[in-house]
């Protein structure tokens, strides 16, 4: 009975719950449950259990007379660098290990208004920074997918890998997490789940502690284009609370699930097909086009010349911000101070900061702090940002042309823990050549899982709209969606 | 460009870190190693374009300044030092 409640998808879990086969008690128990079993996947920080148990007795009254919202009773991780008031969030840092914040993310005050339940604060890289989860200050996440006939553990991929590891691991129907170059669809990917990245203003970022402000958009896991969909729906909506919210509609993503894509123009980005890109990656990519072909879109190969320099654009775009954002942390109002004795006020803030950060927060650190630097801030920061403009301007050429893009979202599939390549920063920052370019330009985007390597792990692909056409992203994501019929499960769950 | 051991330091003092004598070299290495990436950049032609700043060039709206929120009691609960609704810093003046 509990295996079978994890397993459902929301949509499903919110039919059962309405016909009252099973209660939102019995639904949270269940997840609960799975928690403790996977607990050495390390996707969460901390667990909610006694919130979540006391959030479900609450949900099945609602339900009980009729009055229950969207997504009540539903089950979800949340990322730990949302905000929850109350709830110790930590960004995987030694320096916010024991910060409480004083209010509620607004993505996470609508989800839970809606009915969603917190069943607790997923893993992530130090500060979102990250593609292996590897920099968590409370350990790397642990892939719930192993390869065929080989135990050895994977990494989740990042930043945002406990959430993914919690959907993927039917721990959480759904979970929330943030991209600023790849964080939500690079682990979706590795995952074998849906991870959806809004348009740069869709969810408010009020509340989510902020790595780079220009490029941080929040976003949501769920293991289906559907239940994304639903989730989705309510998490995004214009805040006044986050001066760079978009005052605009938002689509309608659960009628937009139900069109075909018959008659739209699909393009594949001829700059994509990398040197670097695994050629099983590049067989299931050359299928989705296939099908998508077979079920009446037309097939259109656009150049975005300028793809190329995205990885160097951003790693001086988001540490320079992230080295004025991570100003705050100085030991004084919240978080860690250092407990050297008789330190000048300078010397506190140096001894805080070089204790309370990991290798890879300072190393981002210094980067940003070193381009921002007088003498180099034009010739780095600046160029950068007409860089940036250049690879927006590919995008929008490719979409005068067409409706969509198909892409891969990363060049391989998970690796190991223990990979050499772990401990490189710049073969890390690879991992991202697939997605930093959407980020860059605040386009929606989502990564669909697309089927199983020869060694049965999955592999993402990656759909990418116009700033604000989330709902042409669904239409084409659910139809692929659809015709891929991915319903493989990892091993054990 | 490449970046020197007395950049190094000036650019942890910048950043209030501390860049120890025995990590330093593996530090200017690595620093070393992503410059080399980022210089990528030096060579695109960029002549006559506008830097991206805010992707959906919205005009930022301004909010009257006034507190809409918090509670004093829970803020400093989050103090690493905290003493008379103030919070406590190390000595500054002799």
């Amino acid at each position: 009975m509990t295996s079978h409640l994890t397993n459902l998808t929301i949509i499903q879990a919110k039919e059962g719950l309405r016909a009252r086969e099973f209660s939102a008690v019995e639904l949270i128990q269940a997840h609960l449950k799975a928690m403790e079993t996977h607990r050495g996947l390390n996707a969460f920080i901390t667990e909610t259990a006694e919130h979540a148990l006391e959030q479900a007795g609450k949900s099945d009254i609602k339900i009980g007379n009729n009055t229950a919202d969207v997504l009540e009773g539903i089950p979800m991780a949340i990322k730990d660098n949302f905000c929850t008031k109350g709830i110790k969030t930590t960004n995987a840092s030694k320096m916010l290990e024991n910060f409480v914040p004083t209010y509620e993310s607004t993505v996470t005050s609508k989800l839970f208004e809606a009915g969603a339940i917190m069943v607790g604060k997923s893993n992530l890289d130090e500060f979102a920074m990250g593609s292996s989860n590897y920099t968590s200050y409370f350990g790397g996440v642990v892939n719930p997918w192993k390869e065929k006939d080989n135990a050895k553990e994977l990494v989740a991929g990042g930043s945002s890998g406990g959430s993914a590891a919690a959907v993927a691991g039917r721990m959480a129907m759904a979970a929330t997490g943030s991209d600023t170059g790849g964080s939500i669809r690079l682990p979706a990917a590795f995952c074998g789940v849906v991870g959806f990245k809004p348009s740069y203003g869709r969810c408010s970022r009020y509340g989510v502690m902020a790595f780079a402000s220009s490029l941080d958009q929040p976003g949501i896991f769920a293991r289906t284009v559907p239940d994304t969909a639903l989730v989705s729906q309510i998490a995004m909506g214009h805040d006044p609370k986050d001066s760079t919210s978009a005052n605009m509609s938002v689509p309608d993503l659960m009628g937009a699930i139900h069109k075909s894509v018959k008659g739209l123009k699909i393009g594949i980005p001829k700059e994509y097909r990398s040197e670097h890109l695994d050629p099983e990656i590049t067989k299931l990519w050359q299928q989705a086009e296939d099908i998508l072909k077979a079920e009446g879109a037309e097939i259109i190969e656009v150049s975005l010349p300028n793809t190329k320099y995205g990885v160097a654009a951003y790693y001086v775009i988001a540490p320079a911000e992230a080295s004025s954002n991570l100003a705050r942390y100085d030991g004084v109002r919240y978080g860690f101070r250092s407990s050297v004795k008789d330190m000048t006020l300078d010397e506190m803030y140096e001894s805080t900061r070089s204790e309370g950060f990991g290798d890879e927060v300072r190393r981002r650190l210094m980067i940003g702090t070193y381009v921002l630097s007088s003498g180099f801030y034009d010739a780095y920061f600046t160029k950068a940002q007409k860089v940036r403009r250049l690879i927006v301007n590919d995008f929008n050429n490719a979409f005068v042309t067409v409706d969509a893009l198909l892409t891969p979202v990363t060049p391989t599939p998970a690796f190991s823990l223990d990979s050499p390549s772990i401990k490189d920063p710049i073969a890390m920052y690879l991992n991202d050549i697939f997605t930093i370019p959407a980020s860059m330009a605040g386009l929606p985007c989502i990564s669909i899982p697309g089927g199983l390597t020869s060694k049965k792990l999955p592999i993402g692909l990656q759909l990418i709209t116009n700033r604000f056409e989330e709902d042409k992203l669904f239409r084409v994501a659910s139809e692929l969606e659809r015709c891929i019929n991915f319903n493989a499960v990892p091993g054990g769950f | 460009m490449s970046i020197t051991k007395s950049e190094v330091l000036a650019t942890a003092r910048l950043a209030r870190l501390r860049v120890s004598e025995e990590k330093i070299d593996g530090y200017i290495a690595e620093l070393n190693k992503i410059l080399d990436v980022i210089n990528s950049l030096q060579s695109v032609n960029t002549e006559g374009l506008a830097p991206v700043i805010n992707i959906n060039e919205f005009a930022l709206p301004l909010r009257k300044d006034e507190v809409t929120d918090g509670n004093l009691d829970d803020i400093f609960a989050n103090a690493p030092n905290a003493l008379y609704k103030h919070f406590a810093v190390p000595k500054v003046i002799e």
